[in-house]
C-alpha cells in the first residue's frame, strides 16, 4: 500500500483490498460504461426499461414501414437527415426527459457524489463521464434507425448506382443525428442536474425542451410556414434547441423540408447561437459540479 | 355536500403548494403565451388566424395541460413524495373528502394560472378574422370571399370558458394519476406529450378521447371560429368531459382509499 497517492482514501475500514489500482482512466471509462448501460435501463429492474425500449421501437418503426413500402416499388419514405421530424423531436425530448435525471439526480439525491471524488478522480470526470454516455445513448437512438433505413432502402436498390445515391444521401442524415445527441444530451444533462428528485427534474427537461419547440412552431406557423420568407419566419426557430438544430442544417445546406423556414443570411447566426448553447450548457455542468457542496 | 370539502385541508394545501419556489413555475407557461401574444400582436393585423392557432391549439394543448399537470401533481404528489401524506389520512378525514378538497384547490389555482392568462392574450389578440377563402371557378376570374371578423368579446368568453373547463377535467386527471403512482410527473407528461399533442391533431379517432378537444369544442360552441380547428360538437364534449372528470375522481378515491405507502422511489 506504499504506492497509495496522497489525499485519496482507499482502505474505508472494509476488507482488504491488495490488486492493482487501476487510476483515473478506468474509473472514468467505467464510469461512462455504467452510465450508458443505464440510460437504457441494462443492469436495473424491468421498469427501467420501460421508457428507453419504447422510444427505441418508436423511433424504429417508421424505419421498417419504409423496408416494406420499398420492397413493393415506391421511393424511399423519409429523409435521412429530416427522419419523420415530430417524431423524432418528441421521442428524443421523452429519452432525455426520462434519462438524464436517471444519470444525474439519483446521485445527487442519494449524496453518493462524496464516494466518487474521494477516489482519484478531478471534479470534471465526472460530468464529462456522464455527457460522453448520454450522447452515446442519444447518437445510438437517432442514427440506429437510419441504419435500419438506408439497408432496407438498399436492399431493394436496383444497381450500385442506387446504393451509392443512398450512401451520400445517408452521410449528412448521420451528421446532424451527431449534432443533435451533441447538444441535446448537454441541454438535458444540465437541466437535470439541477435537482436531485428525479420527478422535477424530468418535469424541468420536458417542460423546457417542449415549451420551447412550441412557440418555436407558433412563431414560424403565425408567420407564414417553413416555405415563408419573412424574416420573423427565419429568426422564429431560435427560441427552441430542436429548431436551432434544424436551421443549422439548412445552414449547411440541407434541403428537406423540415421543421425551420430557411433561415437565408440568418444561417450564421444559428450556427453561433447552436455553439454558444452547447457552450453554456457543458459550462453551466462543470460550474454545478465544481461548486456542489459535499453533503 | 359539505363533507366533502375541508377547509383545512384546502388551506394546508394551498399554503404548501405557492409557498415554495418551484410556484414560480407555474407561471411561466401563462408568461410565454401572453408574451407570444403581444410579440404577434405587434408585428401584424389581426387578420390571419394565428389568435386562433396561439390561444386554441397552443393554449389548450401545451400551456393548459402543463401548468394543469404540475399544479395537479404538486397538490397531493408532493406530499405522497415526502411521505407526509401519511398524517393527513390517519386523521379521520375522509379519503373522499382529501380527493374533493384537493382537486378543488388544485383547480381553482389552474383557473388563476392558467384560464385567466388565456383570457388575458385572448382580449390582447383582439380576436381576429376567420381565413380568406378564394374560390377559382374556370373561365373567370377568381373571387376573393374576406373573412368574416370573429366577434372579438365572444372570443375571449368562449377560449376562457374552454379553459376553465379544461382546468377542471385536466386536474381530475392528474389528481387521479398522482393518487396512483409515484412517478406521476413523468406519467402525466407522457400523456401530455404523446397523447394531447401529437396523436389528438393526427388521428382523429383519438379526438372522441382527448381533453384538449373537449375544451376546444366548448370554446368554439361559443366563439364560433373555424380556425379552432374543434372536432367536437358542444354537448359531445360536455358529456365526454363530465364523464371523463367523475370517472377519474372516483377512480382518485377508490386508490386513495386503499392507499400504502411505498419506499422512496428516486
Amino acid at each position: 500500500m506504499s504506492e497509495t497517492p496522497a489525499g485519496v482514501i482507499h482502505d474505508l475500514g472494509y476488507r482488504r483490498y491488495d490488486g492493482p489500482r487501476l487510476g483515473r482512466a478506468q474509473i472514468v471509462r467505467a464510469l461512462t460504461w455504467h452510465s450508458f448501460r443505464s440510460s437504457f435501463g441494462i443492469g436495473r429492474g424491468v421498469k427501467a426499461k420501460i421508457v428507453p425500449v419504447l422510444a427505441c421501437v418508436a423511433m424504429c418503426l417508421p424505419a421498417f414501414v419504409n423496408a416494406f413500402g420499398v420492397a413493393r416499388g415506391s421511393p424511399r419514405l423519409f429523409g435521412y437527415d429530416v427522419y419523420v421530424p415530430q417524431l423524432r423531436v418528441v421521442v428524443l425530448t421523452i429519452f432525455v426527459a426520462a434519462q438524464a435525471p436517471e444519470l444525474v439526480s439519483r446521485d445527487l439525491r442519494s449524496h453518493v457524489l462524496p464516494l466518487y471524488f474521494s477516489r482519484p478522480m478531478r471534479r470534471g470526470d465526472y460530468p464529462l463521464a456522464k455527457y460522453v454516455a448520454l450522447t452515446a445513448a442519444c447518437l445510438l437512438l437517432i442514427e440506429v434507425p437510419l441504419l435500419i433505413l438506408y439497408v432496407g432502402t438498399i436492399a431493394s436498390a436496383k444497381n450500385g448506382h442506387g446504393v451509392w445515391a443512398e450512401t451520400r444521401a445517408l452521410i449528412p442524415g448521420l451528421g446532424v443525428g451527431l449534432m443533435w445527441a451533441v447538444l441535446m444530451a448537454a441541454v438535458g444533462l444540465v437541466l437535470a442536474s439541477l435537482t436531485g428528485r428525479r420527478a422535477y427534474a424530468t418535469g424541468i427537461v420536458a417542460i423546457s425542451c417542449f415549451l420551447t419547440w412550441t412557440v418555436s412552431e407558433l412563431l414560424i406557423q403565425a408567420e407564414g410556414g417553413i416555405t415563408s420568407a419573412s424574416a420573423g419566419a427565419r429568426i422564429g426557430g431560435l427560441f427552441s434547441p430542436f429548431n436551432i438544430l434544424d436551421g443549422v442544417r439548412i445552414w449547411l445546406g440541407g434541403t428537406s423540408p423540415g421543421e425551420d423556414a430557411n433561415p437565408g443570411h440568418f444561417g450564421p447566426l444559428y450556427g453561433v447561437v447552436a455553439v454558444l448553447l452547447l457552450a453554456a450548457c457543458l459550462g453551466g455542468l462543470a460550474a454545478r459540479y465544481r461548486k456542489l457542496s459535499m453533503s | 355536500m359539505l363533507s366533502l370539502f375541508n377547509p383545512t385541508v384546502a388551506w394546508i394545501t394551498t399554503r404548501a403548494t405557492l409557498g415554495r419556489k418551484r410556484a414560480l413555475l407555474f407561471a411561466i407557461p401563462a408568461v410565454v403565451l401572453i408574451v407570444v401574444t403581444v410579440a404577434l400582436r405587434a408585428s401584424r393585423p389581426p387578420s390571419r388566424p394565428w389568435p386562433s392557432h396561439v390561444l386554441g391549439t397552443f393554449g389548450f394543448s401545451v400551456l393548459l395541460p402543463l401548468t394543469a399537470l404540475i399544479i395537479g401533481c404538486s397538490v397531493l404528489g408532493a406530499e405522497i413524495d415526502d411521505g407526509s401524506i401519511i398524517h393527513l389520512l390517519a386523521t379521520p378525514v375522509r379519503r373522499s373528502s382529501v380527493i374533493m378538497t384537493k382537486f378543488a384547490v388544485a383547480t381553482v389555482l389552474t383557473m388563476i394560472f392558467a384560464a385567466v392568462p388565456e383570457l388575458i392574450a385572448a382580449l390582447i389578440s383582439g380576436g381576429g378574422d376567420t381565413a380568406p377563402v378564394i374560390k377559382i371557378t374556370p373561365g373567370s376570374p377568381p373571387v376573393v370571399i374576406p373573412g368574416t371578423a370573429v366577434n372579438s368579446t365572444d372570443f375571449a368568453i368562449g377560449l376562457f370558458v374552454g379553459a376553465l373547463v379544461g382546468a377542471v377535467i385536466y386536474n381530475a386527471i392528474f389528481v387521479m394519476v398522482s393518487a396512483a403512482t409515484t412517478r406521476a410527473i413523468a406519467v402525466g407528461l407522457l400523456y401530455v406529450l404523446v397523447w394531447e399533442a401529437l396523436l389528438s391533431n393526427f388521428v382523429s379517432g383519438a379526438r372522441l378521447l382527448s381533453v384538449s378537444h373537449y375544451c376546444l369544442g366548448i370554446a368554439n360552441g361559443i366563439a364560433h371560429d373555424v380556425s379552432l380547428g374543434a372536432g367536437l360538437t358542444v354537448l359531445t364534449s360536455v358529456v365526454m368531459g363530465a364523464v371523463v372528470t367523475v370517472a377519474a375522481l372516483a377512480l382518485a378515491v377508490n386508490l386513495l382509499s386503499s392507499f400504502t405507502l411505498k419506499g422512496e422511489p428516486a
